[in-house]
């Protein structure tokens, strides 16, 4: 891209970015080597390794101590996110299609609501919700999750389908309405395989979001039987005693892997979804 | 080319913006729902009764082995544990209290039932159950704390004194007597000699809670009456207040008490405490219920004792704080109150439990359960020390004005901020009786 | 990669498109977006319009709302200390970390921008952090590492600076926190990044011809190139970091002295600790109103810095 690429330049740069990367991924680094640590190296030192290696701490982290362990959590959080993620998927690439495909009276103007919502900030409208959700008897279920997903409330997700249909010719869609497919099978035969990618880009962001999120769990659910990941890690952050944090941070590892998984094996869809639409942070 | 786009985005959200706010109406709340009443049950019908309370780790444990225990006497019973710490517990509980997502049985703390009984009917009475027995109790003990609007609606779960938590080994060491009363001024000398010689040390491990408590103490000495009164007015004058902050600045300033930014990460958790753990602070003053989790995150070998908390020499009241540890009490949305009920009862009364749980909530209410549980040797001498000094000692027990968790937080803040030296003791105590005033009124107007 | 690019390059296809096919409506395209409309009634309006309700009621949900005109409001602005508090710290997060996590991403998308071995390498490791975002195994990492005990201060001890205390003193809590958001600048500089390879070639060619400096061509090409997706992010972050509850809730909760007491927690405190459900919908009702004054006069000043290549 630029010309000028001399020797020092480029070395500077990458030294720059090395040491910047470094410290980037320091504090993950230092999560993962201070689960073996003891409680005297994570507070009395800096080093990155342990002096001494706790080996159980993952063992004993995952049991928890109570009634419900870790693999509990994340049973729970599998069971809220998967559906989740199912009918964000698929809410959103039929709602897509509708926006991206067919003309229909003030379609301008909804599409500039469903605009608009991206920017509507959750936090107001999060009282009248938990209202609703308490006649509706959904607090401590994960339907406040999963039922919004179904109805495409996620403008987020919508537009970018809208936006990656839309980069799709529509030449496609004449064919094989001449072929005497309805509309409906357009979607599901021509338009679903060629989506792979943004359905992709779309299931990966809805299972992080999911997956991280704090403040709607720590609303809508409350026995602990129904904890997810998120909400476990905050018990066990204040359930222990100072005995034991090595297995506060092993279990924090443990709680951050699945995304990290993700990340690494679907780099490609990220970026591109990000730039899509780039969003949040 | 984007400009239209942003263009069309910004109109539209002024228009929903001028929409929304010409319309004014919105729907009616339906009333609250109804309250499902605890039918009766066969006894072969499988229940599961949701028990949530805060602890540190042997009060999850030995009330986790009381739900064991149970199961031999109601087969049929599952009890869900839903325990954590302190931080965050009260936030839950009230949360799901607002949603009637509560557990059957909750453990609460003192300041928020006078706050919660005035704004709903969350609780069963307990007075009115058949299934639950409170003969044992002290029945003093039971009306100051446990009984609102004439329903008894919580229970004590052990009697707690506030008292002073002392690492003798350490404190040997250190060549701090651990025998003495203390008074204000011998306990701010001894601190800042302690700091002095070696500044990585303090005398006192405290939260923004347990400061709070010292303030209350030092001006119910200073006044011998209440210090919110019954009639939501302040029961102490200004130059109470200014001396009172005068010494807490003068003790931090010296180093008495650990500097509050690193010991208020830890609120509600003392006992994560670096300084605690690694042995750099001798002593907390603290409930006699948190003796357990202090000790426990210390080697083996150290020892533990207790002592009067500080009285000061000329006190017109000793300030002495005996209150429940917690109390326990049953969501009247509970599905199963009865078998609620019951388990409580045996929870609180049954020797086998009290020999179960000891003195992971200070020392038990019931006269019998204090025996069984002594007898079992499984109550620390230094809790019962405190216990028996605290109770021989006691100050006015506080009125529920003083228990509403928005009054504590008032001085609570603005205890901070002369702690952090943000404030000047004579600016703190006009904006603490600015600001009780205030609260105290607005209370008072919601009733 | 034709995904990437669609940012900048598809929207003015699909306007004209949208011209040209205005004629005759197909009614299946309702059928199809029924969803979104069912969600957005109940989920959305509804919500939005009952928290204007809800804010003029005092309303604990245990007995039903009662209508009280503007006291809410009321006391809000005028008995209220924390209010103000937490306006004051949320507006000092906000004008810190924005400003702050955009340059840092625009940075070093410049910098990833050059084609470098291994730079697919860096933008993974930069981005890392980013997808963790607001969960709370990072804020429990945040407050290991940055404890008075903590490996940041053992660290600056070899150096003989501080202890800082870093969550415990008022004055410096909320840069902590901060920090904290700004470690998370991966998705806005992925954003950045594909701006920038969106940027002609030619435009720098023809800029080195004429001997500018490539400090020039930043501030002159790349800069006015991207003004686009910097008011994007702006707007974006902005909206996101007016609401931060997670870290500040987990890591400090509020304190010490009130100095991380971010508008969402007063908010969350309002509602679910004191169940002043009407008094906290007046507040995030105010929280809205700010939300959309500042977004107004971000779109409004945007005319005169974002820069729109016409005709392209």
């Amino acid at each position: 891209m630029r010309e000028s690429n001399s020797k020092t330049d480029s070395l500077l740069r990458y030294a720059f970015l090395i040491i910047l990367g470094l410290v980037m991924v320091y504090p993950l680094i230092w999560l993962f080597t201070s689960s073996f640590k003891t409680n005297a190296d994570i507070f009395g030192s800096s080093k990155l390794l342990p002096s001494t290696y706790v080996w159980d701490s993952y063992v004993l982290g995952w049991q928890g101590t109570g009634q419900y362990g870790f693999q509990d959590f994340f049973i729970n959080t599998l069971k809220l996110v998967i559906p989740t993620v199912v009918f964000t998927i698929i809410s959103s690439v039929i709602v897509a299609y509708g926006f991206a495909r067919f003309n229909f009276p003030f379609k301008t103007i909804l599409f500039s609501i469903m605009i608009a919502t991206l920017m509507l900030p959750n936090a107001s409208i999060m009282i009248p919700r938990y209202i609703l959700f308490n006649k509706m008897n959904w607090l401590d279920t994960y339907l406040p999750f999963i039922i919004p997903a179904a109805f495409a409330t996620g403008a987020f997700f919508v537009y970018m389908m809208i936006q990656f249909i839309r980069g799709l010719p529509v030449d496609l869609d004449e064919a094989a309405t001449i072929d005497g497919c309805n509309s409906f099978s357009v979607l599901t035969r021509v338009l679903l395989p060629l989506c792979k990618p943004a359905l992709f880009s779309v299931g990966i962001f809805q299972f992080m979001w999911t997956w991280n999120d704090f403040f709607n769990s720590i609303i809508y659910i409350s026995s602990v039987k129904k904890f997810t990941v998120s909400l476990g890690l905050r018990l066990s952050l204040d359930a222990s005693s100072a005995v034991s944090w090595n297995q506060v941070l092993a279990m924090s590892v443990v709680s951050v892997l699945p995304c990290i998984l993700l990340f690494f094996f679907a780099q490609k869809y990220f970026v591109e979804g990000i730039s899509t639409t780039g969003l949040k942070g | 080319m984007k400009r239209r786009k942003i263009g069309a985005l910004f109109f539209v959200t002024v228009l929903i913006l001028t929409l929304f706010s010409a319309c004014s109406t919105g729907n009616k709340e339906a009333t609250g729902k109804n309250n499902t009443t605890g039918g009766t049950v066969s006894s072969d019908e499988k229940i599961t009764l949701r028990f949530s309370w805060w602890g540190g780790e042997d009060r999850h444990a030995a009330t986790i082995a009381a739900i064991e225990a149970y199961k031999q006497i109601a087969p049929n019973v599952t009890i869900e544990a839903e325990y954590q710490g302190f931080d965050g517990y009260e936030q839950k509980i009230k949360t799901q209290l607002a949603g009637g997502t509560s557990a059957d049985i909750m453990q609460l703390d003192l300041p928020w039932l006078q706050e919660l009984t005035s704004k709903g009917d969350f609780f069963l009475d307990l007075g009115n159950s058949s299934e639950f027995d409170a003969a044992g109790f002290d029945q003093d003990f039971l009306n100051n704390f446990g009984v609102y609007n004439d329903q008894l609606v919580a229970v004590p779960t052990g009697v707690n004194s506030y008292c002073m938590i002392i690492n003798k080994t350490l404190a040997d060491k250190l060549g701090i007597q651990t025998d003495v009363e203390w008074d204000w001024d011998s306990i701010y000398e001894a601190g800042k000699k302690l700091h002095e010689e070696d500044s990585s040390k303090y005398l006192l491990l405290a939260d923004h809670a347990a400061l709070r408590q010292d303030i209350v103490t030092m001006l119910k000495q200073r006044t011998g009456a209440q210090w919110v009164n019954e009639d939501y007015t302040v029961g102490f004058s200004k130059e109470d207040a200014v001396a009172s902050f005068e010494w807490l600045h003068k003790a931090m300033e010296a180093g008495v008490y650990q500097p509050i930014g690193e010991s208020d990460l830890f609120f509600g958790k003392i006992d994560q405490n670096p300084k605690w753990i690694n042995q750099e602070i001798p002593m907390a003053p603290s409930m006699s219920s948190t003796l357990l989790s202090l000790k426990n995150v210390l080697p083996d070998g150290v020892e533990i004792v207790t002592s009067l908390p500080v009285i000061a020499k000329d006190a017109k009241d000793t300030g002495v704080l005996i209150r429940p540890s917690q109390l326990f009490a049953i969501s009247n949305k509970s599905k199963h109150q009865e078998e609620a009920s019951k388990f409580l009862s045996w929870f609180m009364n049954d020797k086998e439990a009290a020999a179960i749980l000891g003195d992971v909530r200070s020392v038990p209410p019931v006269k019998s359960s204090q025996e069984a549980a002594v007898a079992a040797g499984k109550i620390d001498a230094a809790i019962t020390n405190a216990v028996e000094l605290g109770l021989s000692h006691a100050g006015i027990v506080d009125n529920s004005v003083a228990n509403n968790s928005e009054v504590q937080k008032v001085l609570e803040d603005i205890i901070q901020k002369v702690s952090y030296g943000k404030s000047t003791p004579e600016e703190a105590a006009d904006e603490l009786i600015a600001s009780l005033t205030s609260k105290l009124k607005e209370i008072k107007d919601r009733k | 990669m034709s995904v990437s690019h669609s940012l900048v390059g598809k929207t003015q296809k699909s306007m004209k498109k949208k011209i040209k096919a205005k004629k005759n409506y197909q009614y299946i395209g309702l059928l199809y977006i029924a969803p979104w409309i069912i969600g957005l009634l109940i989920f959305q309006f509804y919500p939005f319009l009952s928290s204007l309700y809800y804010s003029f009621t005092d309303y604990n949900m245990v007995s039903s709302a009662k209508f009280i005109g503007w006291d809410n409001y009321k006391r809000i602005f005028t008995a209220d200390p924390d209010f103000y508090q937490s306006l004051k710290v949320t507006g000092i997060y906000v004008l810190l970390v924005v400003p702050v996590k955009l340059a840092f991403a625009l940075f070093i998308a410049v910098l990833l921008s050059a084609k470098l071995k291994g730079i697919n390498f860096f933008r993974t490791v930069y981005y890392l952090p980013s997808i963790l975002g607001g969960s709370v195994a990072i804020s429990v990492l945040w407050r290991f590492l940055f404890m008075k005990e903590g490996v940041i201060n053992n660290m600056l001890g070899y150096l003989n600076i501080g202890p800082v205390d870093w969550l415990g003193s008022p004055d410096v809590a909320l840069y902590t926190l901060g920090l904290l958001t700004v470690w998370q600048f991966g998705s806005s500089m992925v954003l950045f990044l594909a701006g920038i390879q969106q940027i002609p070639n030619d435009l720098y060619e023809a800029g080195s011809i004429d001997g500018a400096s490539k400090f020039r061509m930043f501030f002159k090409i790349t800069v006015p190139l991207l003004t686009p997706i910097v008011l994007f992010n702006l707007v974006m972050q902005m909206v996101n970091a007016f609401q931060e509850f997670t870290g500040a809730f987990v890591i400090t909760n509020g304190g010490p002295m009130k100095s991380t007491y971010l508008y969402a927690l007063k908010l969350y405190e309002e509602a679910f600790t004191f169940f002043k459900m009407g008094y906290a919908s007046a507040l995030s009702w105010i929280l809205f109103l700010i939300i959309m004054v500042v977004t107004a006069i971000i779109f409004k000043t945007s005319n005169s810095w974002v820069y729109y290549e016409d005709g392209r």
